[in-house]
């Protein structure tokens, strides 16, 4: 679901990088909610605090129109943020099951 | 680059702040370009223009990024480069101008650009910066680049659409024509009342001041009944559900006289609640071909908005001048509508985009505002022998409307 989420955040900085503003704005909503859902699910080594401060940046350039930073928010920051907590809880799931193992 | 220096010599008078950030340069809160990589912005933004195009126009120089990539094109033999904001283009040529030598090259302010060409790219950042003689240019590709995008929305709402029409077909068989309406008022000076923030000081006017013939969408209706200024004709066109809440709060019973001009697509509810006799009218819109052919109804002008439609009904009924109020196409102190009015919210969150009112100052907008305003000029270019004239100076400026207050 995090790897989905990885790409989808990248299909909407590329949106924006292209000036299609519309459809970029309405994927970073459905984006946002993937988001908030996985959170809300399984907070489990994601940096909230991280994840927010970038979000929270992003809706400010929103704001002032400053679209090319938003996309970089979303590509070069929340990405691999979301990425990186996808890679944690797969190491954490596979070292429970290796635990089992043993 | 002696071929240029006339733009070049602009370009260098403006004088604005510019910060730096990673990779990019900051102007007025905006990113010229990527902070991480600038050149696969360039690329990705190259690709609107197809590998084997000859010629290609580029709108915003951005950092200069995007003419060098598309210049390493070996195929392109001629790039126009406009440019839509100088603060831009001076950060962009201080940092490399030797692109501006290549002979394939030209250079224009957007300013000298009289319409819209094709393959092109654009850098977005430079919409967002664009001068106030860019601006017409800047929606222009601001629509284009949205076009997509509105045609999926439009696809989606389709089904829907067709729904409502069956659901009135029985209403619109029985309802009165517009097209009686048509000539109906030759020479009438009359006023259209949209719902803009405007709206609610302008009012007034046409209760102290009214003129032969006073055409109002039903967003406008709280507004009116508030000033007690009664419609003559009501214009409904909108699908959504939520136009029922226009009604809400106006004394129905008391516009019992006053005809209703709607489009088959409206909710079929908002009919019923009307007291008054009703006109059927299509849009100039390909879903009513079909039906035109079954049930002959007249065609309003509609680009969008029930503004288009309710201007068109008072031109087509013969209006020699008509007034224009609460028709802003911005945001006006923070609002989207005249105070009261259902529909009213504050301004987007995401807007990036403005207009100029009839003083010259920037009013925030969006996509939706900007089409509906430039689709109104090209109808107001169509009518030149109807006076068009705007009741607020803090409405958005249209070309061919003048600001004469009554």
């Amino acid at each position: 679901v995090r790897t989905c989420l990885t790409e989808r955040l990248v299909h909407v900085a590329r949106a924006f990088r292209r000036g299609e503003h519309g459809e970029a704005n309405d994927a970073l909503a459905e984006a946002v909610d993937a988001l908030v859902q996985i959170l809300e699910k399984n907070p489990s080594g994601i940096p909230i605090g991280e994840i927010s401060r970038v979000l929270r940046g992003a809706f400010e350039a929103q704001r002032r129109g400053d679209f090319l930073f938003v996309a970089d928010c979303l590509e070069h920051e929340l990405a691999p943020l979301v990425s990186d907590a996808a890679l944690h809880a797969d190491r954490v799931r596979i070292e429970a099951d290796e635990a089992e193992l043993v | 680059v002696p071929r240029f220096e006339p733009v070049l010599a602009e370009i260098e008078r403006v004088s604005r702040p510019v910060e730096a950030d990673r990779e990019t340069f900051v102007i007025d809160g905006i990113h010229l370009t990527s902070r991480f990589d600038r050149r696969a912005d360039a690329e990705l933004q190259a690709e609107r223009v197809p590998l084997d195009a000859t010629e290609a126009t580029v709108y915003g120089i951005g950092l200069g990024d995007l003419p060098r990539v598309l210049l390493e094109r070996l195929s392109l033999e001629r790039l126009r480069v406009v440019v839509l904001s100088r603060a831009a283009a001076k950060c962009a040529l201080a940092l490399d101008r030797r692109w501006l030598g290549d002979p394939r090259v030209e250079l224009v302010l957007a300013r000298d650009e009289r319409s819209l060409r094709t393959p092109s790219a654009v850098s977005p950042a430079c919409l967002a910066l664009a001068d106030d003689d860019a601006l017409a240019l800047r929606d222009a590709v601001l629509l284009e680049l949205a076009r997509p995008y509105q045609a999926r929305k439009h696809a989606e709402r389709e089904p829907a659409l067709a729904a409502a029409i069956d659901h009135n077909r029985p209403r619109l068989a029985a309802d009165r024509d517009v097209a009686v309406l048509f000539g109906a008022r030759p020479g009438a000076r009359a006023a259209v009342a949209a719902a803009g923030p405007t709206l609610s000081r302008e009012a007034w006017r046409l209760r102290t001041s009214r003129p032969d013939l006073v055409v109002a969408v039903t967003t406008a209706l709280v507004t009116l009944r508030r000033e007690r200024v009664r419609p003559d004709y009501v214009v409904v066109i909108d699908p959504k559900a939520s136009v029922l809440a226009h009604l809400d709060g106006v004394d129905l019973e008391a516009l019992r006289d006053v005809p209703l001009v709607y489009a088959p697509i409206v909710d079929p509810r908002v009919l019923d609640r009307w007291r008054g006799p009703r006109y059927a009218a299509y849009l100039d819109q390909p879903r009513y071909a079909a039906l035109r052919e079954e049930l002959p109804r007249g065609t309003l002008f509609c680009a969008g908005t029930v503004t288009h439609a309710a201007i068109d009904l008072a031109v087509r009924m013969g209006a020699a001048d008509v007034m224009l109020y609460g028709v802003d196409f911005a945001y006006i102190d923070g609002r989207s509508h005249a105070h009261g009015a259902s529909e009213e919210r504050g301004a987007p969150r995401a807007s990036g985009t403005s207009v100029l009112d009839h003083h010259g100052e920037r009013m925030p907008s969006d996509a939706a505002f900007i089409g509906f305003l430039r689709d109104l000029e090209a109808y107001v270019a169509r009518h030149e022998r109807v006076r068009f004239r705007s009741a607020s100076a803090r409405s958005a400026k249209i070309e061919g409307v003048s600001c004469e207050p009554a």
